[in-house]
């Protein structure tokens, strides 16, 4: 006999210390408890003919312990799970236990897992092949496994565990109300599963996904020994990847709509982009309506590729816009991923900005900023100059004044003595260099300005260079941190008066670019609050105790105020309205998907080993041979009963 | 060691009973309760019973013939008339009977709440006073292994109070000998009577050698066995050591409702042969249980085993 359990030492001394433990207890239980009688005598006569001999007696007292005994000796043995030898008397082997194994399965549950195919999604695939999965490594009580869902973040749902059932329940927890709206975050479950395995015998993480992500490299892949269970097959897709609204700053009604469409279909495809304005709207169904289309745009979209523009001089009323692509419906190309053909998007809130030009009488300046009717503007003289209180922007014109207080200053011709090293002037700068992508620069071309001279300003590190003539920046900004705050300059390095700038159509634009940059109202697109990222946003209502109301199918989503700032963290996309119970206001915050990677619905290339089931372990299938502790402790429940009923009978006490 | 300290809590408890065993009222109904004496005894002074004796008494017994020195005033004139010839008249004398009350104060009847020894010493007292109201001596005698200290025989129910101060001071405790305490009582007391044997008879040498001692010594013994119903129908269960309350013999044991069941029946016929044994020798004999009312134990379950007129 062998024990595939605990070994002969320890059950021996399993058995020394719960034997003598019953042993003494047996003795305790014989001090039997001491009653007077009158008249023994009588007592004697009765028991006579029971108790007649003594031996007798000690013999049951002694069979009773001995009953006790082997019942502890059975519970012993059977711990120690006994195999018997073959009925041939040879000598049996038992069977080299099963190999130990770990696999964390991870599972994905991002917005790209929502794509239909064949009626179902990515997702029940997965979940699918999770199971069956399960159930492959379920013959194997030695393989232990972790079930992980993985979207924007990466949520364990079980511990390690060999218990097939709990598997199965843990998969079916994976996201049960459908895939998320969230992008995939690889590194973070890459980092679970580095941590998960570490130290593990047999370990792998195989993760159920469509590979709708940044690729992982091959050396990350393979420190977790990565395997890939591939979900998805090749579809067509159109997608909305970048969509804002910005306000013209002097136009109450008219907008600028900035959009971005890609596609993942092999062919060209025409499409509507249609908008939406609404507002109260907080999900899609909120906005998509007949009556609240604000414009609808045909788009030509090349395969594989992206069409982005900005619609100029759009007109609605509302602080919500929504945007839904649709592929033409003469054409055949169905779209498998509908998650990412809408947007939402907040109109910013306009403000008056309260601006302060200080020079000796700059009429240009001055022209430019009064037809504003949201710039309140305030002219003075460099003596009536007290400093950048109180005006969100100070524009310094031609003189030398205090900018050493932390403020927003817009210095046209800086002169000496001022912030700015002035190495010297340069003479009819020619602009040969214009960083388009800056939001100073937008719309702006800096041609035919014939500049006679300016300022040669030596460049710090960290100044944003917007237009350059050679090595001198015509047009830059810097941000400075100073005490009590920080200060932020566009330096435009001569003097309007000396050039054709102000006589240029793009003057006005200048100046209200350089407004907007200040305010950050303008400043191209603003970043989107994507899905399942924790966002971090100033918060402009008084109290700390937030609530949040978002799209129906968004459940329950906590907030929190930290130092005037809202953290947040949404899986779906839609409007989200948050308030407090101090203040009636709410602040809606649009969540977006937009992830290119994600609405990249047509699987990559495997970059990664394909993950093989590891073949079934077949166990001792003779009942008799391996489940001899289940003999065993049956025998010695059997002899508890016997005892019970014994002892009741008075047979062995 | 366990006996001996039992037997010391059971004495003080007895001392700080009161002592006063009947009220007036239940004295007063045994006043006109009286001894049955099956026998006449001789005694030394006249009493209410027919003795032996041929004396002073009222009552004619026979003739004999004159014999010088015989009181004049007997001479039965008329026989004489009739038939010449001289003859004594004769008189049964009336002599007054002893009644020894020998009490167990044995470590067995101090046994329980309610106990035999107590219940005995009611039942002596109020023997006692029967006695004594009818004009006749009565001494008591608790005895266990060995005879105790003895009231010495006395008459008139003025002693009562003395009978009652006596058994008040008698504590339990011992073991029980009839052959040895019978033994020493028939050395010890010359006048022979009627010697009421109010015991439970838990003897470990066994009640026949006494009362034979006492029937061959020309007293007549009158058995009266207590018996307690609680010591048939002990609370006991499972594994317990029994030891003996007089001797300390212990004996282990697996009581089951089977075993306590045998208990009566053993204990049924040990009294059983108590019985037999007195009726056999017409030793009177009476058993009761301590649970029955004392006053119905006097005025009724006597009057009905004969022993009060």
């Amino acid at each position: 006999m062998t024990f595939a359990g605990l070994g002969t030492s320890e059950l021996l001394t399993l058995f020394s210390a719960f034997g003598g433990g019953m042993a003494l207890l047996y003795v305790l239980k014989l001090r039997r408890r001491r009653v007077e009688v009158p008249f023994s005598p009588l007592w004697a006569r009765v028991v006579e003919e029971r108790q007649s001999t003594s031996l007798f007696r000690r013999l049951k007292r002694l069979l009773s312990l001995l009953v006790q005994l082997a019942v502890i000796g059975l519970v012993v043995v059977a711990l120690g799970d006994p195999k018997l030898s073959g009925a041939a008397g040879c000598g049996y082997q038992a069977p080299a236990p099963p190999p130990v194994r770990h696999t964390l399965l991870m599972i994905d549950a991002s917005a790209s897992m929502a794509t239909l195919e064949q009626g179902e999604t990515r997702l029940d695939a997965a979940r699918a092949k999770a199971h069956e999965a399960i159930d492959r490594i379920a013959s194997n009580p030695n393989h232990r496994v972790m079930v992980v869902q993985v979207d924007a973040t990466t949520r364990p749902l079980s511990l390690w565990s060999s218990d097939a059932k709990a598997l199965h329940a843990a998969v079916d927890a994976v996201a049960p109300r459908g895939a998320l709206d969230t992008p995939t975050d690889v590194d973070d479950a890459l980092r679970l599963a580095t941590s998960a395995l570490r130290g593990r015998e047999g370990a792998e993480a195989v993760f159920v996904t469509d590979r709708a992500f940044t690729p992982i490299p091959v050396e990350q892949a393979e420190a977790v020994r990565l395997r890939v269970v591939p979900v998805g097959a090749p579809g067509a897709n159109v997608g909305i990847a970048a969509f804002n609204v910005r306000p013209y700053l002097d136009d109450s009604l008219t907008y600028a709509i900035f959009y971005k469409v890609q596609s993942d279909a092999d062919r060209p495809l025409k499409a509507t982009l249609f908008l939406y304005a609404n507002d109260a709207g907080r999900s899609v169904d909120d906005f998509v309506d007949p009556a609240r289309v604000v414009g609808s745009y045909a788009l030509e979209l090349p395969p594989h590729g992206a069409v982005e523009a900005v619609i100029d001089d759009v007109k609605f009323s509302g602080s919500r816009l929504a945007a839904r692509v649709h592929i033409d419906p003469n054409d055949p190309t169905r779209d498998v991923f509908p998650r990412d053909d809408v947007a939402f998007a907040l109109v910013p809130e306009r403000k008056v900005l309260k601006v302060q030009l200080v020079s000796d009488g700059d009429l240009f300046l001055n022209a430019a900023l009064l037809v504003r009717e949201n710039v309140d503007l305030v002219t003075r003289t460099p003596a009536e100059y007290t400093g950048p209180e109180g005006f969100d922007v100070t524009i310094v014109a031609n003189v030398n004044v205090d900018m050493s207080r932390p403020g927003s200053y817009f210095v046209v011709n800086p002169q000496p003595g001022g912030p700015f090293e002035i190495t010297g002037e340069v003479a009819e700068p020619q602009v040969d260099r214009v960083n388009a992508k800056h939001p100073i620069a937008r719309h702006l071309a800096f041609v035919d300005l014939n500049i006679q001279r300016a300022t040669k300003i030596t460049r710090e590190r960290g100044d944003e260079r917007v237009a350059s003539a050679g090595a001198a920046p015509i047009l830059f900004t810097r941000t400075e941190a100073v005490e009590g705050g920080e200060r932020r300059f566009v330096v435009l390095s001569f003097d309007l008066r000396q050039s054709l700038l102000p006589m240029n159509y793009a003057f006005p634009l200048l100046v209200v670019n350089v407004l907007s940059w200040f305010h950050q109202e303008a400043a191209g697109l603003l970043q989107p609050n994507r899905a399942g990222t924790e966002l971090s946003l100033a918060f402009p209502l008084p109290g700390s105790a937030v609530s949040v109301v978002g799209p129906a199918d968004a459940g329950h989503v906590d907030a929190r105020v930290v130092g005037g700032r809202v953290h947040l963290a949404a899986d779906r996309v839609g409007v989200y309205e948050l308030s407090t119970e101090a203040d009636g206001a709410r602040f809606p915050v649009a969540i977006n998907l937009m992830d290119p990677a994600e609405s990249r619905v047509s699987p990559r290339e495997v970059e990664y080993p394909v993950w093989e089931a590891p073949a079934p372990v077949v166990l001792d299938e003779d009942p008799w041979l391996s489940s001899v502790w289940r003999i065993l402790l049956l025998a010695a429940l059997a002899l508890v009963l016997l005892e019970w009923l014994t002892y009741h009978r008075r047979v062995t006490v | 060691m366990a006996v001996g300290r039992g037997a010391a809590r059971k004495a003080a408890r007895g001392e700080a009973k009161s002592e006063v065993l009947f009220d007036e009222a239940f004295m007063a109904k045994l006043e006109y309760l009286d001894i049955v004496a099956k026998k006449r005894f001789v005694s030394q002074q006249r009493g209410e019973r027919r003795s032996k004796r041929i004396g002073a008494g009222l009552e004619f017994a026979d003739h004999r013939r004159y014999s010088p020195g015989d009181d004049f005033k007997n001479i039965d004139w008329n026989v004489y008339a009739r038939m010449g010839r001289l003859l004594v008249r004769l008189y049964e004398e009336e002599e007054d009977l002893y009644v020894y009350l020998l009490v167990d104060s044995s470590a067995s009847m101090a046994v329980g709440d309610q106990t035999k020894f107590d219940y005995a010493r009611k039942l002596a007292a109020a023997l006692a006073y029967i006695t004594l109201s009818s004009l006749d001596r009565v001494s008591v005698l608790p005895f266990s292994a060995e005879l105790g200290q003895q009231l010495v025989p006395a008459r008139g129910k003025a002693q009562i109070f003395r009978v009652f101060d006596f058994l008040g001071g008698v504590r339990p405790g011992g073991r029980t000998s009839m052959t040895d305490a019978f033994k020493a009582f028939v050395h010890q007391t010359r006048r022979r009577g009627l010697a009421v044997v109010i015991s439970d008879f838990y003897a470990q040498d066994g009640y026949e050698d006494g009362l034979n001692y006492l029937r061959y010594n020309k007293f007549e013994p009158f058995v009266i066995q207590l018996t307690d119903d609680r010591e048939l129908e002990p609370s006991l269960r499972g594994d317990v050591l029994l030891v003996d309350c007089e001797t300390g013999l212990q004996k282990e044991m697996t009581v089951t409702p089977r075993l306590l069941s045998k208990y009566r029946a053993a204990h049924a016929a040990w009294c059983d042969e108590l019985e037999a044994f007195c009726k056999k020798r017409q030793v009177s004999y009476f058993r009761t249980p301590v649970q029955v009312p004392f006053d119905d134990l006097m005025l009724r379950i006597f009057r009905a085993g004969g022993f009060l007129t």
